[in-house]
């Protein structure tokens, strides 16, 4: 069930309806119609994915149990290494198995004794790599002593399969989300009307902005071999773009959702594309992630602490990680692996923490060293997102080599990469708003939050659902991005 | 609650007051004004999509009646024929299987929304399904992705219709580059990563079946090319022509008619207010 279709349309206000006028007295029942709702809006997908997350749910639960009732550390490590070994095994064989297999193949294959790769059709379940995560940082949660072990079996299964976050993130720590549980929600008009707006503002960045991006982005990359360097360029800012109204937007419409029952996410975005350097790019990309890797994997080996080796190790394990956790192909690793070499001056420098503020703090107007800063990480990130959107490296390669060989100027247009000018104008306008916005929880709390005039909020509204309406794409074909990891 | 239930509801009134006010932009537009005008008393009807368009009504003093529109794809075509057989004397169905008709872009850019006017229950699978989609999601354009174009376009040229595109441009007059360009444009829009649709292959299937079994005769017709599009495009094909013959079906293939008349071409594939001409008079020639 996508969050820009017909059937969320029917189920959200049901299950809205259900839970502030049916349910809201009692809290069992409000995580119980949580937890059959977020297995209704799951197994809409594929009745057959229910099991597994039943599955992962269920070994987590136990697993939180039995580390309540013993103090050995032997035993608590073997319940935790149980854990991992199920949920990253579930993932490990969805996701990677036949990619491990074709590779292993290649292998042989490359030193001269072909082997036929053993390949299973296995159907990716939606979201494996999101809730996976989550319920990985509950048991090392629970086994590092940061969160009591639950024994509500229902708020745990509902804390899981929450269905705004469920798919696609944010990741959500336990820590965060699951005693939210065990409280009662009441009703909060601000949250409630606040949780909407975020909701509408994500819809647009995904079914206006990311959708018609991706027209353009597919077309050149798709094509890539017959058009010139200047729509090669077009298409890789596109894509640039399409992932991050894709991504952000997707976080937004969940992010809105859960505060429509009452439930507080963490912020997954921070206009990531204003970032002054690497490093700020990525405390404010896919944030859930990122910190996810930085708490359970980048500290615990040390972090940036110890020897320059060991720290470029660590740099280099997390972002390769990182990749490979987006899919099971190549061209992850090296985007995760180019963003590694990226950061690596920063950390070695101990230059990765000096922009930790907003740009242009307080100023409209960045200043030249800003703009030029910006200008940097943004063609950085252009550059891997090449990477990540290309099909495989030797296609990302030669996308590469073709914008810097034979470097003509040809206008895009001429070889069949056009697109709007209305939607150039849109993009730009978002571009502003984005700007404008940069310091809040999402872009347009100013113009609609912080609004005093209901008048001019509600024209900001209808506005907004105009543009999607004229402008968006409504395509079954373009689906959420990160879906299919 | 009250204030949100309150606040909701006037929202919502909004978003109906709006719906409304499309459905008047939408009610004596050409969009669907000019798709639901059929004449009855034909005993052959020409049936494709804007290809057949520039013929406009020159075929009707020879008893051939043109029920082309833009975007018609073969879903759209069947609930046509079955309307004819149901509230006519049709003998002849003329229906264009052009080299993209069976493209899943057309499968997707199609006319479902309007073709709903000549669909009775007959056409869905339940009575719901059918009371639905004809009166409850026909009435709400604002659910309606394919009738905001119109509207889009409508607002964009101030509430007057655009202008039918065949009527005053000429293909012959504009520069190479540019045909070049609207060459790859259109190309890769029909064909370029598309593949061929199965349910549209099915919707041609029940056409010729639906002719056959009320005993209407079928001919295919494959509209003139510019040359510069017949050279884009190459050989590829997805096919509506090969399913009529291996049917046994005659197509009259004008693909290739007036590769020395870029004069008559309004783009790269559709002939202009001249072409339509001067093809009517050629077609009814042929018929004969």
């Amino acid at each position: 069930m996508l969050f820009n279709s017909i059937d969320f349309m029917i189920f959200l206000p049901i299950v809205f309806i259900l839970y502030w006028f049916v349910t809201n007295k009692n809290l069992k029942l409000q995580n119980f119609l949580l937890l059959i709702s977020s297995y209704v809006f799951y197994g809409w997908w594929d009745w057959r994915f229910l099991s597994l997350i039943i599955f992962s749910s269920t070994v987590d639960y136990i697993v939180g149990i039995g580390l309540s009732k013993t103090e050995e550390k032997r035993n608590r490590k073997l319940l935790l290494l149980a854990s991992i070994i199920v949920n990253l095994g579930f993932l490990g064989f969805f996701k990677y198995f036949n990619f491990f297999s074709e590779s292993f193949a290649s292998a042989f294959t490359f030193f001269g004794r072909p082997i036929d790769a053993t390949r299973l059709n296995i159907v990716l379940p939606v979201g494996i790599s999101f809730y996976t995560f989550q319920t990985l940082s509950y048991s090392i949660d629970v086994y590092k002593r940061k969160l009591e072990p639950t024994k509500d079996v229902i708020a745990f299964f509902s804390f899981v399969s929450f269905f705004p976050q469920l798919v696609a993130g944010p990741i959500e720590r336990a820590t965060n989300l699951l005693p939210q549980f065990y409280k009662r929600r009441y009703f909060g008009y601000d949250n409630t009307v606040e949780g909407m707006r975020q909701m509408l503002w994500g819809l647009f960045k995904k079914i206006v902005i990311a959708d018609n991006c991706a027209i353009v982005a597919n077309n050149v990359f798709n094509n890539y071999q017959n058009v010139s360097s200047v729509s090669l360029i077009a298409g890789a800012v596109f894509f640039t773009f399409q992932i991050y109204g894709d991504f952000s937007g997707y976080s937004d419409i969940a992010i809105g959702t859960s505060r429509l029952f009452g439930f507080n996410l963490m912020k997954n975005f921070a206009f990531p594309y204003f970032s002054r350097d690497i490093g700020e790019f990525w405390r404010r990309w896919h944030i859930s992630l990122s910190s996810w890797f930085r708490d359970y994997l980048y500290i615990p080996l040390g972090g940036s602490r110890g020897s320059t080796w060991k720290k470029i190790r660590n740099v280099f394990i997390i972002f390769i990680v990182s990749g490979f956790w987006h899919g099971a192909n190549w061209t992850f690793v090296f985007w995760g692996g180019l963003n590694a070499i990226y950061f690596l001056p920063l950390i070695l420098t101990k230059r990765n923490r000096i922009n930790l503020n907003t740009v242009a703090e307080n100023r409209f107007f960045p200043s030249i060293k800003e703009i030029f800063q910006m200008g940097t990480t943004f063609i950085l990130t252009v550059i891997a997102w090449i990477f990540f959107r290309a099909e495989s490296l030797s296609i990302a390669f030669d996308y590469i080599k073709r914008i810097i060989i034979n470097f003509e100027f040809i206008r895009p247009r001429q070889e069949g990469v056009g697109f709007d000018i209305a939607f150039f104008i849109i993009l730009i306008v978002f571009i502003f708003i984005e700007w404008t916005g940069r310091k809040y929880e999402y872009a347009t709390v100013r113009l609609l939050s912080m609004n005093k005039s209901k008048p001019m909020r509600w024209l900001g509204y209808y506005v907004i659902i105009l543009t999607i309406y004229l402008f968006g794409v409504f395509s079954e074909k373009i689906e959420f991005i990160y879906f299919q990891f | 609650m009250k204030k949100y239930t309150f606040n909701m509801l006037g929202f919502i009134l909004g978003l109906f007051i709006l719906n409304l006010i499309f459905i008047i932009i939408l009610k004596d537009s050409i969009y669907t004004r000019e798709y639901e005008a059929v004449k009855l008393g034909y005993k052959t009807y020409l049936l494709s999509d804007s290809h057949g368009l520039p013929l406009e009504d020159s075929l009707e003093n020879v008893g051939i009646f043109n029920f082309a529109a833009g975007s018609d794809s073969y879903y759209d075509i069947y609930r046509k024929v079955s309307f004819l057989i149901k509230n006519t004397d049709v003998e002849r169905i003329i229906i264009s299987v052009e080299d993209h008709t069976l493209s899943e872009q057309r499968a997707n850019s199609n006319n479902l929304d309007r073709s709903l006017y000549y669909a009775d229950q007959e056409d869905f699978n339940s009575i719901y399904e059918f009371i639905t989609k004809k009166y409850i999601i026909n009435n709400l354009p604002l659910l309606s992705s394919k009738r905001r174009y119109f509207i889009k376009h409508c607002l964009q040229f101030k509430f007057s219709p655009p202008q039918k595109g065949y009527i005053l441009k000429d293909w012959s007059k504009l520069p190479l580059h540019k045909k070049k360009e609207m060459c790859t444009n259109r190309y890769n829009v029909q064909f370029q990563n598309r593949k061929k649709s199965n349910s549209l292959v099915s919707s041609l299937k029940d056409i010729i079946n639906i002719c056959k079994v009320n005993n209407i005769e079928i001919i295919g017709i494959k509209f003139p090319l510019s040359r510069d599009y017949i050279a884009t495009i190459g050989n590829k094909n997805f096919g509506a022509d090969s399913l009529f013959y291996e049917n046994n079906i005659k197509v009259l293939d004008l693909k290739d008619l007036y590769l020395r008349n870029d004069n008559y071409f309004s783009d790269e594939d559709h002939l202009n207010i001249i072409g339509g001409k001067i093809f009517s008079e050629f077609l009814v020639n042929l018929l004969k």
